[in-house]
């Protein structure tokens, strides 16, 4: 039963992938709308399958991607953003809690809601930088140095807010052991991609095109993500770090053509599963402080893009790209909006699901709108570029 | 002095044009047969035409009698090898061009002295360049830039503005800040000249200043009246020289650059990620408009330009020209290019070859001579050396020495204080002596020095 239920789910990805590719929409979104459409036609069952598939391509999917960021790569990334991933806390989790807060929402609600409001969706914009192809690109780089950085936050989020659900506070000494076991995975992954697999270079080289080396990469990937699993940390920053950590080998490329399939089939499940995990069971409450807040959340990435680029070294133009390519909320804002109450959750849902599909949309059109903002942006404020600098 | 120059390329023909002007008797050795007969036609020369790797060969060129061997081949195992069986031979001084930065390092780390190596001299040409061009970055409104006595005495060249107030002076009023001369001026018409006191500066002149590091942009200033600040530097092309700036940049102490490489190969710019902590490393596009990211060029304050292609490069530098980047630096392999350059205003272009001409003919001066750099004019150079104890001008008045017209003494560093001389200053030994000088008369130093 499983094995025809995954064909016929397969079948459609093929399906509204090809449709909307001829209809130049990013497929994602597909996916996603296909999962709020069919999601509460699925069994328990059925869906725990799909998500643990999905949770093997998104893991992937970060694996992958530390796979083309070495050490030192990280580390001149790391210098330049923690000024913007302050930024991003303290505009998009302070102001949409504070706003919250302002509306009545109390205290553990406010909290929620700035978190659901925090984080882009690392799975959607990286999936969306690789379809565009502007991973390569200094703002993408700026983007996945944002991403890992909200990755890092995150599971400090989580704990804050297992700790307040289950004793109705959160002790100071929770939050350093979470943040001591970041550092710690994070030091740990360092010292083992410097002291450990640098001096692996040669034997992975030798069997590179053996088939275990691919059983190899994946060992790596799965232990490093199960790690930060049982640290309750973020699988997504595990992973990443096994692929930084792998990288040190100097075998990405090869790695990458490996694994890369494996990614594809796998991939489409999240995404499937990301839109039937969002609930509307419960009906809107405070419409009028959803839109001031998705109108909120939508602005603060802009400005989080923009001003942040500009701190990072980007272009003004790359800056802009960068503006309208954050936008959108997904799975990190799905793991927050579970702590709260029936309402909330369908609250959060309408929130994450508005901004994933502006923000997806944006993506694929912010060239666009960075060209048309420059051109305005130099009209309307000539003192920005009165040293003559920029296009 | 017999000089055996192994390798006939751009750097050994500068070489042997240089060192047969002074006179000195050189041989080349190149395996190539074309270019042995043009450097036999063009340069009027002794070439053997064989391998340089074989004794036979350089007993051929007379290495047994040779002063100085200085290998200058593609090969750097090649080079270093001459270098050897040179000294071998019993030449007294050896000089190896390597350009790969691992192999000059690790000269240094093989735990051999350079005597038992056999190379007395390492010139990394890539290195050079970088190290020149990072001199001009931090002094950007300089066309010419030139360091003497560890950092102490600079040598700068600037052209004269229109609101300069120094045209209205001759050269004995201007009011210059102390421990600077204006030792050069290269007219607009061309003309070259060592001035005396009563010459004066006019618009466009290139000014030739010497003087105290502390006071030179000040001095600077007062004739050019601009300065530019230069803080996002873009590197065009990410090989050993892109690579070798961005470290010098990143790693500098002073001053906080951001500087971002564009290069267009992938596996390049792993590794360059990999090396580099602070450059952003920018990957362009796989085809021939890799380097011509209009957006990064545009916001850039200075524009480096070493793709390892003359033309490249031009469409770059022309490129950042049109869209107002304040500095310019080009690599430029064929001197050929230099008019392109020259006729769409970009005064900033550096040849590796003559850089590392010219830091080897430094060893091929007699007496005690720390640093010679030739003008971009090729019709003056700078000599840096220290006053031996026997020789003509020690104990000499500057004005009894009679050193002739076109040769000045810019300063002197004394017991690490700088000096600007005048006719009453006597000469010390030990000084150490920064002159400028017309290559015309340069030849002349060693007899007044040695």
């Amino acid at each position: 039963m499983e094995y025809l239920f995954i064909g016929v789910i397969l079948f459609l990805f093929f399906i509204v992938n090809y449709f909307f590719q001829k209809l130049r929409i990013p497929p994602l979104l597909a996916y996603i709308l296909l999962g709020i459409g069919l999601g509460f036609l699925i069994s328990r069952d059925m869906y725990v399958l799909l998500e643990n598939i999905g949770d093997i391509g998104i893991m992937l999917l970060f694996f992958l991607l530390g796979l083309h960021y070495p050490l030192n790569h990280l580390l001149n990334i790391s210098r330049r953003i923690w000024q913007v991933g302050t930024m991003d806390v303290l505009l998009n989790f302070g102001v949409t809690f504070l706003l919250a807060y302002w509306f009545g929402f109390g205290f553990f609600g406010s909290f929620i809601i700035g978190g659901v409001a925090y984080a882009s969706s690392s799975s959607i914009t990286i999936k969306m930088l690789e379809d565009t192809e502007r991973d390569k690109t200094p703002e993408g780089e700026f983007k996945v140095g944002l991403l890992i950085f909200e990755d890092i936050v995150a599971p400090v989020m989580v704990s804050f807010l297992v700790g307040f659900s289950l004793e109705g506070e959160i002790s100071g000494q929770a939050l350093a052991l979470i943040s001591v076991r970041v550092v710690l995975l994070i030091a740990v992954s360092v010292l083992i991609g410097l002291y450990g697999f640098r001096k692996l270079e040669l034997f992975v080289s030798r069997y590179l095109s053996k088939d275990f080396m691919l059983l190899f990469a994946l060992a790596v990937a799965f232990i490093v993500a199960g790690i930060a699993i049982y640290l309750d940390l973020s699988k997504l920053l595990g992973a990443f770090l096994a692929g930084v950590v792998l990288s040190e080998t100097r075998a990405s490329g090869a790695l990458d053509q490996y694994i890369e399939p494996l990614k594809n089939a796998t991939l489409p499940f999240f995404f499937f599963g990301f839109g039937a995990s969002i609930s509307f069971e419960a009906g809107i409450m405070t419409p009028g402080l959803l839109l001031v807040l998705i109108l909120w959340g939508l602005l603060a990435k802009v400005v989080v893009g923009f001003w942040g680029g500009r701190i990072y070294g980007l272009t003004w133009k790359g800056s802009l790209r960068a503006a309208f390519s954050l936008g959108q909320r997904g799975e990190f804002s799905v793991v927050i909006a579970a702590f709260g109450d029936p309402a909330l959750r369908a609250f959060s849902g309408i929130y994450i699901l508005v901004t994933a599909m502006i923000g997806v949309l944006n993506f694929h059109r912010a060239p666009e709108y960075a060209e048309n903002t420059y051109v305005k942006l130099r009209k309307v404020f000539p003192g920005l570029f009165a040293n003559g600098k920029g296009l | 002095m017999h000089v055996v120059i192994v390798g006939g390329g751009r750097v050994g023909r500068e070489l042997a044009a240089n060192l047969s002007d002074k006179q000195q008797t050189v041989v080349i050795v190149e395996k190539d047969p074309e270019i042995a007969e043009r450097l036999k036609k063009k340069l009027d020369i002794m070439v053997v035409n064989d391998d340089g790797a074989n004794m036979a060969t350089l007993e051929k060129a007379g290495i047994r009698n040779a002063g100085i061997c200085i290998a200058v081949t593609q090969i750097d195992e090649l080079n270093l090898m001459v270098c050897m069986m040179a000294d071998r031979a019993g030449v007294p001084t050896t000089i190896a061009r390597v350009r790969n930065p691992e192999s000059h390092t690790n000269i240094a780390d093989t735990g051999f002295s350079k005597d038992e190596i056999g190379v007395d001299y390492v010139i990394n040409p890539e290195r050079e360049l970088a190290l020149e061009i990072s001199k001009r970055i931090h002094y950007p409104d300089a066309s010419e830039i030139e360091y003497f006595a560890g950092g102490k005495v600079m040598m700068v060249a600037t052209t004269v503005t229109e609101d300069a107030e120094m045209i209205s002076y001759n050269l004995r009023e201007m009011p210059l800040p102390q421990g600077c001369i204006i030792v050069g001026i290269k007219r607009s018409d061309g003309t070259f000249m060592v001035p005396s006191g009563d010459d004066t500066v006019k618009v466009d002149d290139k000014v030739y200043l010497i003087g105290n590091a502390n006071v030179m942009r000040k001095a600077s200033w007062l004739l050019h009246h601009k300065e530019t600040i230069v803080k996002n530097v873009l590197i065009l092309g990410g090989d050993t020289v892109g690579y070798t700036l961005a470290s010098i940049l990143e790693n500098n102490p002073e001053r906080k650059f951001k500087v971002k490489l564009v290069e267009q190969d992938e596996q390049r710019c792993e590794e360059l990620n990999r090396k580099l902590t602070k450059t952003m490393v920018l990957q362009g596009h796989s085809n021939e408009l890799a380097y011509f990211n209009q957006e990064e060029i545009a916001e850039a304050d200075a524009l480096i330009t070493v793709t390892g292609d003359d033309r490249t490069n031009i469409v770059a530098a022309v490129m950042a020209e049109k869209l107002g980047v304040d500095k310019i630096i080009a690599e430029i392999s064929n001197n050929e290019y230099a008019y392109i350059y020259n006729t769409a205003g970009i005064e900033n272009y550096v040849n590796s070859h003559l850089i590392t001409a010219y830091k080897i003919l430094r060893f091929t001066r007699k007496g005690d001579v720390l640093a010679l750099s030739h003008l971009k004019e090729d019709n003056a150079e700078l000599v840096e050396l220290v006053v031996p104890g026997q020789c003509r001008a020690a104990g000499l008045k500057v004005k009894d020495a009679r050193f002739p017209r076109g040769m000045l003494i810019g300063t002197i560093v004394r017991n690490g204080e700088v000096i600007v001389p005048y006719g009453d200053t006597v000469l010390q030994p030990g000084d150490n002596l920064i002159i400028f000088t017309l290559t015309s008369v340069s030849r002349k130093l060693e007899s007044y020095f040695c």
